[in-house]
């Protein structure tokens, strides 16, 4: 039962966001991408926050997110896209399928922890 | 065709990315043009596409699998952790090219609002004899020397597929916040 699931097709990302998330405190699982973490959350109902890459194979960030609201129906689990893109036109498609937030990459974990425990505790 | 303003811009934003994108752990990066590549130092490329409807750009860095340019990969890890796997190694080679080439894909944004990039990929350097069939109206060539001792090296490619002119004023800074959470 995980808290929190990190979606990055690089085990580099997901060994850092993870690892991170993990040594302060948190129960964090991952997905290696869009249709893995669609499926994973499908089976693991304590997720409180999604953190995902926008650019992956067999599912991208953002149709993951879209899915994820409509196809699963969970409309209450954040979700936080951790991409190197910063496209006003990408970020108008998560605000539409309901995304929290956005993080341009690299990952700096200090400046999110706090907002991130919020997140899973709301 | 490629203005020279635009081969300048793109030039300018390459080697901003590399800056940007190539320090693992805080490591001093510089980054020079070069002529060409030495043949036969370099074995693996990771490659990254950025493209619009009028342009592709291929974005190369070229590394060894040898023991420097692992343990230069690994320089964040705690005392005493094991050395990288291959899936690791390649894998970090591949994010960092990731985060270069993203730096690159959103300095185009404004200019080209519907450019995307691809995700990157490890292939052998003899791969890059093919790229002379694209004819590419720009190829640069880069050294870049990390930590002071460890020398890559990187290439851009673009093929253009109709009149690409943009200029990248020098004296404006475009700083995007990396790592801060945006929240809507």
């Amino acid at each position: 039962m995980a808290q929190i699931l990190v979606v990055d097709d690089s085990s580099t990302v997901r060994d850092e966001v993870a690892g991170f998330l993990k040594r302060n405190g948190l129960d964090v699982a991952t997905a290696v991408d869009g249709k893995d973490g669609l499926s994973k959350l499908k089976m693991d109902s304590k997720v409180k926050l999604v953190v995902s890459d926008v650019n992956m194979p067999n599912m991208d960030g953002l149709t993951m997110a879209e899915k994820i609201r409509g196809e699963l129906g969970n409309k209450t689990v954040n979700i936080v896209m951790l991409t190197t893109e910063n496209s006003p036109i990408m970020k108008e498609r998560g605000k539409a399928a309901g995304i929290k937030g956005w993080i341009v990459k690299p990952f700096k974990g200090d400046a999110v922890l706090a907002t991130f425990k919020k997140l899973v505790e709301a | 065709m490629i203005t020279e303003r635009a081969k300048a811009s793109f030039d300018r934003l390459l080697v901003s990315s590399l800056r940007s994108g190539m320090p693992v752990g805080g490591a001093s990066v510089s980054v020079e043009p070069v002529a060409a590549i030495e043949k036969n130092k370099d074995k693996k490329i990771v490659i990254l596409t950025v493209s619009s409807y009028l342009f592709r750009a291929l974005a190369i860095i070229y590394f060894k699998p040898d023991a420097a340019t692992r343990a230069y990969f690994n320089r964040t890890a705690e005392e005493g952790a094991p050395e990288l796997s291959d899936e690791e190694f390649y894998d970090r080679v591949s994010e960092c090219g990731n985060v270069c080439v993203g730096a690159l894909n959103r300095d185009l944004g404004p200019f080209f609002p519907h450019v995307g990039m691809s995700t990157p990929n490890i292939i052998d350097k003899d791969c890059m004899q093919y790229v002379d069939l694209l004819g590419c109206g720009l190829v640069k060539h880069y050294k870049v020397v990390l930590a002071g001792e460890l020398t890559m090296h990187a290439t851009l490619c673009v093929a253009d597929y109709g009149l690409v002119d943009f200029h990248v004023d020098p004296a404006v800074e475009v700083e995007v916040d990396t790592g801060e959470l945006e929240m809507f």
